[in-house]
């Protein structure tokens, strides 16, 4: 009887630590990392889908939403690989955010064949949105991620997401055509300081020297630029390159909050 | 059975020996030097359109030069970020860096004569800085030969005729005495580097006739307007210099493809 017992203080007092043994720490955390890379490539392709459908450099426009599109596709189907079996419920919610992703990567497909559904691919990504925010809240569960960490990553993942908006919105106006899809902008119409003040709160965190401080100076010149660009009513045209730049400024950042496992 | 051996292990020491010196090979060399010279002339490129913001302000002229200008400048920074990733180039591509994100900001303003200097010497700035990048590059590969020679020369030709132009306007206009001088100077420079590409025989070569007589023309027009009072020749300048830059850029190509 008292062997039992003990026994089963021992499970109740082990279980904790069973729960988190049966994932590989590395493997989930990867997840997590790739998991939010898919959420930034979604955002890049709207903006992708907004300068294409405006006609601002239609030719490179057309030819990065495809590159994107690969990129997003092959990103989603390794993320599916990675997936750990023994969590039913993160397997579920994964396969959620697979075939809605699905759809909306056919979806966007059809706009570069016809130019048409605008309006769906809209629809479309905030039910991808939707899954993705239920699977990281529950990657994050597990992670075990403290309150200002978790705060740090949001951060970093708003700048980039205020700034595509920003971008599109900032297209949008200047283009004088008023789609139906428009109405998703209007609250990121000339809201550069949302990037820039997470920016700001963001490099706080991330210390006076190093590369991280580094490389957020280099976005924070970029998001002023964009800034002043609207501000002064210059054409989308000034900015283009300058704005497809900040892309790979901001992976470079995102590969090395991951290397420096800040906030991880 | 030894021998064979030998000479294997020869090959293979030799090939690995190659590619562990770490060099670029020939066209890479070419084109992170032309990266160079291209961000050079994107300086003065961009140092020219804002004077024309200043009093020639015709933006649907100046906008899209200005954003071409800048859409150089930034792909090849980038490039060079990527390429140049040897320690001796890092101060000097992060200072250029620096130098690059403060100059974006006083591009989308509109200067005045007063602060339009400054401007003006951030751009010098970034070509001194450039030159250097590029002495220590041509030093380590020791690109001295006379096709590299060349295609320095056709760039400092880009060079000057953008020099010519901000100093035309300088005099006219009376502002910046600093910069008065550039007109004479970057005049004498362009006509030194045109006897130099008559002397190379550019013009009798089948290949590069047809731009060399289309720059010799040019430059004669360019150089017609800047002494003709009757008529206002600020256009002019400004599209006969970008028609330089242009087909200086195809003579480099036709003479690269040699």
């Amino acid at each position: 009887m008292k062997f039992r017992l003990v026994f089963i203080l021992a499970v109740l007092i082990m279980m904790p630590f069973g729960v988190s043994a049966q994932y590989d720490a590395g493997q989930l955390t990867d997840l997590y990392r790739m998991t939010l890379q898919s959420r930034i490539l979604t955002e890049r392709i709207l903006t992708d889908v907004v300068l294409v459908d405006n006609d601002i450099q239609p030719a490179q426009s057309r030819k990065k939403l495809m590159t994107d599109l690969h990129r997003f596709q092959d990103l989603s189907d390794r993320i599916i690989g990675r997936v750990p079996e023994n969590d039913p419920q993160l397997v579920r919610l994964f396969k959620k955010w697979k075939s809605r992703a699905e759809h909306w990567i056919a979806t966007v497909n059809g706009f570069l064949e016809h130019g048409k559904n605008v309006k769906d691919i809209y629809k479309l990504t905030k039910a991808v949105n939707a899954s993705y925010d239920s699977l990281k809240s529950h990657l994050e569960l597990l992670l075990g991620f403290t309150q200002e960490n978790l705060d740090n990553l949001s951060r970093l993942l708003g700048i980039y997401i205020d700034t595509q908006r920003s971008f599109s919105a900032y297209v949008l106006r200047r283009s004088g055509k008023k789609p139906a899809y428009e109405k998703n902008y209007k609250d990121a119409s000339g809201k550069w300081n949302a990037p820039v003040n997470t920016l700001l709160k963001l490099r706080k965190q991330v210390g006076k020297k190093g590369v991280l401080r580094r490389q957020t100076n280099l976005l924070l010149s970029d998001l002023l630029f964009f800034k002043q660009a609207e501000e002064r009513n210059y054409d989308p045209l000034m900015i283009y390159t300058p704005f497809l730049k900040f892309d790979a400024k901001y992976d470079r950042l995102f590969e090395l909050v991951f290397k420096t496992s800040q906030w991880i | 059975m030894k021998k064979i051996l030998l000479f294997f292990l020869v090959l293979i020491s030799l090939r690995t020996g190659f590619s562990a010196t770490g060099n670029p090979p020939g066209d890479r060399q070419m084109k992170i030097y032309e990266a160079m010279l291209k961000m050079q002339v994107a300086s003065y490129r961009i140092a020219r359109d804002k004077l024309y913001e200043i009093y020639h302000p015709d933006f649907e002229l100046i906008q899209p030069d200005l954003a071409e200008a800048i859409t150089i400048f930034e792909n090849n920074i980038t490039y060079l970020h990527q390429v140049l990733t040897d320690a001796t180039y890092q101060a000097e591509l992060d200072r250029l860096t620096d130098v690059w994100n403060n100059m974006r900001f006083h591009i989308l303003d509109i200067l005045t004569k007063k602060n339009y200097a400054r401007f003006y010497y951030d751009s010098m700035t970034m070509d001194n800085l450039l030159g250097v990048i590029l002495n220590k590059y041509e030093d380590k590969y020791g690109l001295n030969d006379k096709q590299h020679l060349d295609l320095k020369k056709q760039y400092t030709f880009c060079k000057s005729v953008y020099l010519t132009n901000i100093g035309f306007l300088t005099r006219k206009y009376d502002m910046a005495r600093s910069l008065h001088s550039l007109f004479e100077q970057n005049i004498d420079r362009v006509e030194r580097l045109l006897r130099y590409a008559i002397r190379n025989k550019y013009a009798r070569n089948p290949r590069t006739s047809d731009e060399m007589a289309r720059l010799l023309n040019d430059w004669k027009y360019f150089r017609y307007n800047t002494s003709n009072a009757l008529f206002s020749a600020e256009r002019s300048l400004f599209a006969t210099a970008n028609s330089i830059d242009f087909h200086t850029k195809r003579l480099a190509q036709k003479l690269m493809a040699e």
